[in-house]
């Protein structure tokens, strides 16, 4: 089973998103995953004031859970009663369900500070909701967006295999995690790698060319 | 009389819906699960099935060929025995193949309101001499046992030889010091047990706490364990904590290891066995379905041909990536020393 203690920390990609769109992307995200249900036993929670945050401080969302719903807010200044500390993949995996939470406190991808009790209430009423992330995505922001936001995957895994070599697990993390199940999505996936590697050997080949011509200029 | 060989029924944890409908899909013949109050040995925060979602679950394992068994195996408190019989009549209400009971009065209540439905043991009750076995199917007419983890696989096959009760082992997952029923140890720092309140370590006197280096873990103040960067963590228990005893620092009372039997399964199913008990309610539908595919591809690989079958190292590595303390021990059915 893939380890997501074993990906390359992807906060990177989130340096350039405002902390707003993150905090507005995850509310609406929550909003169309959380049934009445949850929210009814969220109501528990009314009085706490919980803190997402990623190990490296790229992402600091505060959430609160009022009037039956529930808001997300980028940096709150207020102190949380509860801070779920992570690295993103395992703050993703807990807040879609899409992994173990115990598994990854293990290993330590993912921290509870403050109130446990609130925070592992919070944990078992999302890992007590049925959804497929994919099919939230797409009903929120249309097939066609999220398809292109699954060729944007594609090329920034893309870019990692040529960075490191080896992407297979995160191609693999993200084909797991994102539903990725049909054969022509995954190959699709794949077209999309092979191509973006193309045109990044081409470059190189390109840019190898060039420093030569200056050197034998110089 | 020996113990015949037996294909044991897989009996899979569920602490939510999704886990369930996981189980069943990965292949469990039984999913076990409570619910949401303190008449079950899991009574964690946000865990357990409400009525409407212990009938769904109920109809979804009947529907594709699984049984269901509702745990209702803690004491009940006096003055409160309401709340525990309640559960017993809301199981039977709800179809449920078995209730798993620990308490006399709660089984001497089942065995009277509700004769037909299948009373089991629960390892709560820590019964493990046939003797025992007997007092319960005689008083309560129980069919199964489930066996502390104390006991060596002679001392069960032993016990198999003689009993007619049906007995049910842990095969996988958290293990405790291992004296079911009888720990107080959580009681002794949190006030709250597993045997009154359903809970070990309950969350509400649980804090991790970031220092400099490390991270600490206590338990209503007391310090517990403290774990360098990059160690593997493990569940906030007494049992499991670090401490320093005769000058030595180390886990004195309990190793944070799992449970897996994977390598005893052809001696397991000689011993004549009912069920394979996979621990685990706490945890999510991932960690269920993962456990359970393994097991049931080993389970029947054993069972199609126990003398050539040979634990796959995929097996292990898939146990041991969702396993506390990622390491795998026979625990006390191995105990050579014994």
């Amino acid at each position: 089973m893939l380890k997501l203690a074993t990906l390359p920390e992807p906060t990177l990609f989130l340096r350039p998103v405002p902390a707003s769109l993150q905090a507005r992307l995850l509310q609406n995200i929550l909003e169309q995953m959380l049934d009445e249900e949850a929210m009814q036993r969220f109501a528990e929670l009314s009085d706490k004031r919980f803190m997402f945050r990623t190990f490296d401080d790229v992402v600091r969302l505060g959430m609160t859970f009022t009037d039956n719903s529930i808001r997300v807010q980028a940096n709150p200044q207020w102190e949380a009663d509860v801070t779920i500390s992570g690295n993103l993949p395992a703050l993703i995996a807990l807040c879609f369900s899409l992994e173990d939470a115990d598994s990854l406190f293990f290993s330590r991808c993912l921290l509870l500070t403050g109130d446990t009790a609130s925070g592992l209430l919070f944990k078992n009423v999302l890992a007590n909701l049925d959804f497929d992330l994919h099919a939230v995505l797409q009903n929120k922001f249309g097939v066609s967006t999220v398809d292109a936001l699954w060729r944007m995957a594609g090329q920034a895994i893309a870019g990692i295999e040529r960075a490191d070599g080896d992407a297979t697990r995160t191609r693999a993390w993200f084909t797991k995690s994102l539903h990725l199940s049909t054969t022509d999505q995954t190959q699709s996936l794949r077209t999309d790698m092979n191509a973006l590697a193309g045109q990044y050997d081409a470059m190189q080949h390109r840019l190898a060319k060039l420093e030569k011509r200056l050197a034998r200029r110089a | 009389m020996s113990s015949p060989f037996i294909k044991p029924e897989l009996v899979c944890p569920a602490g939510n819906l999704p886990s369930l409908k996981a189980a069943v899909d990965a292949g469990g013949d039984v999913v076990y699960l409570g619910f949401r109050n303190a008449s079950n040995a899991r009574n964690f925060e946000g865990l357990n099935f409400s009525a409407t979602e212990a009938q769904e679950g109920i109809e979804y394992a009947h529907q594709h060929g699984a049984r269901v068994y509702i745990a209702v195996n803690t004491s009940p408190k006096p003055g409160q025995e309401k709340a525990w019989t309640s559960s017993v009549d809301l199981a039977a209400e709800l179809g449920a193949d078995a209730v798993i009971l620990s308490d006399m009065a709660l089984l001497d209540y089942a065995k009277r309101h509700y004769p037909s439905l299948r009373r089991h043991l629960s390892v709560q009750a820590s019964a493990c001499n046939y003797e025992s076995l007997e007092f319960y199917h005689r008083e309560f007419d129980i069919t199964r046992a489930v066996l502390p983890r104390v006991l060596t696989l002679d001392d069960i096959r032993i016990l198999n030889d003689r009993t007619s009760v049906e007995t049910e082992i842990f095969v996988s997952g958290g293990l405790c010091v291992m004296a079911e029923g009888r720990c107080w140890l959580s009681s002794f720092v949190t006030g709250d047990s597993p045997n009154m309140q359903g809970v070990c370590s309950p969350a509400h006197a649980v804090r991790f706490e970031e220092q400099q280096d490390t991270l600490d873990v206590r338990l209503d103040g007391v310090l517990i364990n403290r774990f360098a960067p990059n160690e593997a963590a493990g569940y906030p228990t007494l049992c499991k904590g670090c401490f320093e005893a005769e000058g030595k620092q180390g886990h004195v009372m309990e190793e944070p290891y799992s449970l897996n039997v994977l390598e005893m399964l052809p001696d397991i199913m000689h011993a004549g066995i009912s069920a394979l008990k996979i621990e685990g309610r706490q945890r999510t539908k991932h960690y269920v379905k993962e456990v359970v595919s393994v097991m049931r591809a080993a389970v029947d690989a054993c069972a199609a041909d126990p003398q050539s079958y040979r634990t796959q190292t995929t097996w292990v590595e898939r146990m041991n990536a969702v396993s506390e303390g990622g390491a795998r021990t026979a625990g006390a059915y191995a105990d050579e020393w014994r």
